[in-house]
């Protein structure tokens, strides 16, 4: 089944008098389970696309069906809906409530979608399990302010999977982290999406790139050509990465 | 740099429109509330004195209830050296019921008078002597006022059973008898009209003497330790201040009032500096990279607020003007005021004032610039190495709240700077709102009619108890009278009531074996309630030789109860002892109560207090009083509120009238302070704003968030603004109740003060924090890259 099917969608931005086109009639489709990258210059439009199939921008024209639901008919609380209990998020930088805990912001999104005692309960419980998994469990009390930058994205990603969405959506996930915390964070990822977790993501990093299933290159606001990696095993990594490589150096990268 | 300085500017003006308004809005607002109040008050000040002086009021004033002892106290007059000059003149007293209309004195004693007198002359509108031709009267601002009526309408006077008709030609400026605060009022007329009118008239006839004296402190005690029986007061020049005093506090509280706009515009000053530095601190750091000095980045930020506070300061000095005119017109209804060329020159300095305090303020404000180093300012705040720990909340372990409600709380606990404007302006608000609440809630309770000696279980009071026709009585005897003609006159219409009175006299008593000799006013209970009294300490004198006086004598002459006086009493000398001492506002605080055993019918009294008429009766008083109105016209029925109000002037009126406006006018201010900070909230906090949609929330419970936050501030500000009204109560209010001679408590209506009060606040505080986060709706997920 498709998770995600993108049909001639359009963005357009009126910027001083000027219109800026930025996605011009993409037509893309994300299978269930599937994890993809969508790679592209600067000013090419991923994290447009990005944006506007999750809901958190508008289209133009052109339709987005969300697990065959059509989205852009819905209303803005509808989407919003649709964004709490189906989709996950995660940004470059490490977006969260400064006002509260790690814990505190991994559970807030499922706490305002529960109601009663009973439900909290349960997402404590499953938020414990995700930060074991995550590596994070000794930082749960701790200020935002007092983690290193992969401790706060595995916090995002906890976040963003506290109420077992569909479908994880990531712009540039690693883009502030060093080395070691990107691989730490794209573990996780790769580990999310062999348990079943759709995932789409925008990078501009060929390593974070090759671990995806299938990657998009976008350019001038439309699909210019995909290629199918296959499913990330550790082992083939290199040659992976290889791959793609060319790939893009075929496309001028 | 200097297209930096422009920019930051220009993104200054832009992003904070409002908060630049508003603060030109408070500047403005307070500048012509300080202005046009401290003129004022100085205009009344000096406008007493010249008062004063153009109506030529003596060094000392003596007032007479009767004309018999007149002889001997100008005898006595002429004795003493230290007297200059003096001069007698009569007034003749007549009642409401004299007066055609159905006239309404407010309890005032009213007096016919002719004009031409020596001291406290009668002035026009002008400040000029007052002249009448025959067929004119003239009337003071207060009884025109209160009787709706006009220059040129008719006024008819009954006396002696004959009908004089007279226009009404001024409203004239009395001194003595025109501030309802003294409780008397007079009519004035030509001398030949008066003299026709009480030549052979029987109503009393006071008599006011004015003299100069070289030291009036010495007259007035010398005068006081005479045994004048008649003497009914005696005062200096000090008491037009104080009867003058309240035409000031409508001045006095708009002086309030500018001061705490003014420390509210500081707070929001403070509040949208460092907002102004935080947005701009990486500007900060690259022009102290560049080696710009602190002085030259701190004058961006002051020139503009500068020029703000100065703008505001100058159109609230212009509009200071009008409504500083508009309450000098309102003052000069009841007094003459002086030349007002000089209160121009007081509004520039405060407009000017207000420029310096505030531009020192913004100075003072801005050395946390010096305090950035550039590399910290370039990180946006943060030096890299320094955390400081939140003081918030945990979410999870508050199993009971709603996440809304849960992030409102913890963002004021994790942020209380932030929120100390609100906290502080909601905590103004609520005490300049309940402490007048207060104040009226206690001139209108039992307890201040027990100040007045007025018993709160009484069906009804009389204020006068003589029949028609009947001249005022001055003996026990007359009044014992009447009070029992009374109740046999209300049993035949099928009441059954017991009546008392408090007959008044001036007694000299010798305090501390013939040291001292004090004259106050004096108490004799007839009837079951007519000593009606709560004591401090001890008990009422019952026996023939006891006495009680009031708590100020008592601590004035160092008595204690068990302590014995001398007075002459029925014509020879007796010993008193104090059984017990009282704290009200007859006579200003200083009073005696004797005994209702000894035999008064001998003395002379002064007068009569209100008479209590106990029956039993499911009517209010108001109700009664109206019904005995209709019933018994020959008698005048008043209810304890009545009472109070005409002993206590125009000040409950006054503040009546305030009430309403400045509750509304206070809580626009604070909706307007509210929707201001909420919109600097939302402008500070875009980013986490669209985190929080990009995460699933609606924008509907993004709002509900921020009006819970302002909740919040509103309930934690309400935990600290009960206590200091209270606090208020206890120590300002009481105190200026206490001017009047007695402690009380002050009374509060908890449900209305500390509940519908403060629920209607919120109620108005949340409209505009509801109507101010309508800017949510402009906000998307996809701007959190303007994150904070």
């Amino acid at each position: 089944m498709n998770a995600l099917k993108v049909t001639d969608l359009c963005k357009t931005y009126i910027v001083n008098r000027r219109q800026n086109n930025v996605l011009r009639n993409v037509n893309l489709e994300i299978e269930e389970g599937e994890m993809v990258g969508i790679m592209g210059p600067s000013g090419s439009g991923k994290t447009t696309l990005l944006y506007t199939v999750s809901g958190m921008d508008t289209a133009t024209a052109g339709t987005v069906r969300f697990f065959g639901e059509e989205m852009t008919g819905l209303s803005a609380n509808q989407v919003s809906d649709l964004r709490l209990r189906r989709m996950g998020f995660v940004f470059q930088q490490m977006y969260m409530l400064k006002n509260l805990s790690i814990y505190d912001n991994i559970v807030l999104p499922a706490y305002q979608s529960a109601s009663g005692k009973e439900q909290r309960r349960e997402i404590n419980e499953r938020a414990k399990v995700l930060m074991t998994k995550l590596g994070i469990s000794e930082v749960a009390d701790n200020d935002i302010s007092e983690v290193s930058g992969g401790q706060l994205q595995r916090a995002c990603i906890a976040r963003s999977m506290i109420n077992n969405p569909k479908i994880i959506f990531a712009d540039e996930p690693t883009g502030a982290l060093n080395k070691q915390n990107s691989r730490e964070v794209m573990k996780e990822l790769n580990r999310l999406n062999e348990e079943g977790t759709t995932i789409m993501m925008v990078t501009h990093d060929v390593k974070v790139a090759s671990r995806c299933e299938r990657v998009f290159y976008i350019e001038d606001g439309n699909i210019r050509d995909e290629m199918d990696l296959g499913k990330y095993a550790e082992d083939g990594e290199r040659a992976r990465e290889r791959e793609l490589n060319n790939w893009l150096m075929r496309l001028g990268w | 740099m200097g297209v930096m300085w422009f920019e930051i500017l220009k993104k200054d003006l832009r992003k904070q429109k409002s908060v630049n308004v508003i603060l030109l809005l408070f500047i403005m607002l307070s500048t012509i509330f300080l202005a046009s109040s401290v003129s004022n008050i100085c205009l009344v000040m000096n406008g007493l004195e010249t008062y004063m002086e153009r109506a030529n009021v003596s060094d000392v004033t003596a007032v007479f209830g009767g004309e018999d002892e007149r002889e001997a106290f100008e005898r006595w007059l002429d004795g003493r050296s230290e007297v200059t000059e003096y001069v007698g003149e009569q007034l003749c007293e007549i009642t409401a019921d004299d007066i055609s209309g159905s006239f309404e004195a407010n309890g005032a004693s009213l007096y016919l008078g002719a004009v031409g007198g020596r001291y406290a002359r009668p002035l026009d509108s002008d400040g000029n002597d007052l002249v009448l031709r025959a067929g004119e009267v003239a009337v003071s601002p207060g009884l025109m006022e209160r009787n709706g009526l006009r220059v040129g309408d008719g006024l008819q006077f009954q006396v002696s059973g004959r009908t004089y008709r007279y226009r009404i030609a001024v409203e004239t400026r009395d001194i003595m008898f025109g501030n309802e605060m003294s409780g008397m009022g007079r009519f004035l007329f030509c001398r030949e009209d008066y003299e026709e009118m009480v030549s052979d008239c029987a109503n009393t006839k006071i008599v006011v003497y004015g003299f100069n004296t070289a030291d009036p402190e010495k007259t007035l005690a010398a005068v006081r330790q005479q045994g004048f029986t008649l003497l009914v007061n005696i005062y200096d020049r000090s008491i037009y201040s104080m009867l003058y005093v309240f035409d000031m506090i409508v001045a006095a509280l708009l002086i309030v009032i500018g001061l705490c706009l003014i420390l509210i515009s500081l707070m929001i000053l403070r509040f949208s500096l460092s907002f102004t530095m935080e947005e701009n601190y990486r500007e900060i750091g690259v022009m102290k990279a560049i080696g710009m000095r602190d002085r030259a980045i701190r004058r961006i930020y002051l020139v503009k607020y500068f020029a703000l506070v100065a703008a505001g300061a100058v159109i609230g000095f212009l509009l200071s003007m009008p409504v500083g005119k508009g309450m000098a017109a309102s003052v000069s209804r009841n007094m003459v005021l002086g030349d007002s060329a000089g209160a121009v020159g007081i509004n520039i300095v405060c407009s000017a004032a207000v420029i310096v305090f505030v531009t020192a303020m913004c100075v003072a404000f801005t050395g946390r610039l010096k305090k950035i180093s550039a590399i910290e300012a370039i990180r946006s705040g943060g030096s890299g190495e320094r955390y400081q720990r939140r003081r918030g909340l945990s979410l999870y372990k508050r199993k009971h709240m709603g996440t809304v409600s849960f992030l409102g709380l913890n963002d004021i606990l994790c942020n209380m700077k932030r929120y100390l404007v609100l906290f502080f302006t909601f905590c103004i608000s609520f005490v300049l709102i309940t402490v007048p609440l207060n104040t009226l809630t206690t001139m209108e309770s039992d307890e201040m009619a027990s100040k007045f000696s007025l018993n709160p279980d009484a069906a009804v009071y009389m204020d006068r108890l003589e029949a028609e026709g009947e001249a005022p009585y001055h003996n026990t005897a007359d009044l014992e009278n009447a009070l029992r003609r009374i109740e046999r006159e209300l049993a035949g219409q099928g009441y059954e009531a017991s009546l008392s009175v408090g007959a008044l006299c001036f007694i000299n008593y010798t305090v501390n074996d013939e040291e001292k000799v004090i004259k106050p006013l004096t108490n004799y209970p007839i009837g079951e309630n007519g000593g009606y009294c709560e004591y401090s300490a001890g008990e009422a004198p019952r026996l023939e030789n006891e006495i009680a006086f009031s708590r100020k004598i008592m601590e004035a002459n160092r008595l204690e109860i068990g302590d014995t006086v001398t007075a002459s009493v029925g014509g020879r000398e007796r010993r008193f002892i104090i059984t017990g001492y009282y704290s009200d506002y007859m006579q200003l605080g200083e009073s005696a109560r004797l005994n209702p055993a000894i035999d008064m019918s001998e003395e002379l009294l002064s007068g009569y207090w209100k008479a209590t008429v106990m029956m039993e009766t499911a009517l209010s008083q108001q109700e009664l009083a109206d019904r005995m109105k209709q019933q018994f016209p020959q008698y005048e029925w008043v209810t304890a509120q009545d009472a109070i109000d005409a002993n206590i002037g125009t000040t409950k009126d006054t503040m009546s009238a305030m009430q309403l406006p400045m509750t509304v006018m206070l809580c626009l201010l604070i909706m307007l302070i509210s929707l201001l900070m909420m919109k600097l909230f939302i402008v500070r906090e875009k980013g986490q704003l669209a985190m929080l949609q990009s995460i699933g929330w609606r924008r509907h419970d993004i709002r509900m968030w921020l009006v819970m936050r302002m909740v919040w501030v509103v309930l934690l500000s309400m935990v600290f603004a009960v206590p200091l009204s209270m606090l208020c109560d206890r120590f300002v209010l009481r105190n200026i109740f206490a001017i009047m001679g007695a402690e009380l408590r002050i009374q509060v209506e908890p449900l209305r003060a500390y509940l519908l009060y403060p629920a209607v606040l919120l109620v108005g505080i949340v409209a505009a924090t509801y109507f101010a986060t309508g800017s949510v709706r402009r906000i998307n997920a996809s701007d959190m890259k303007i994150a904070e």
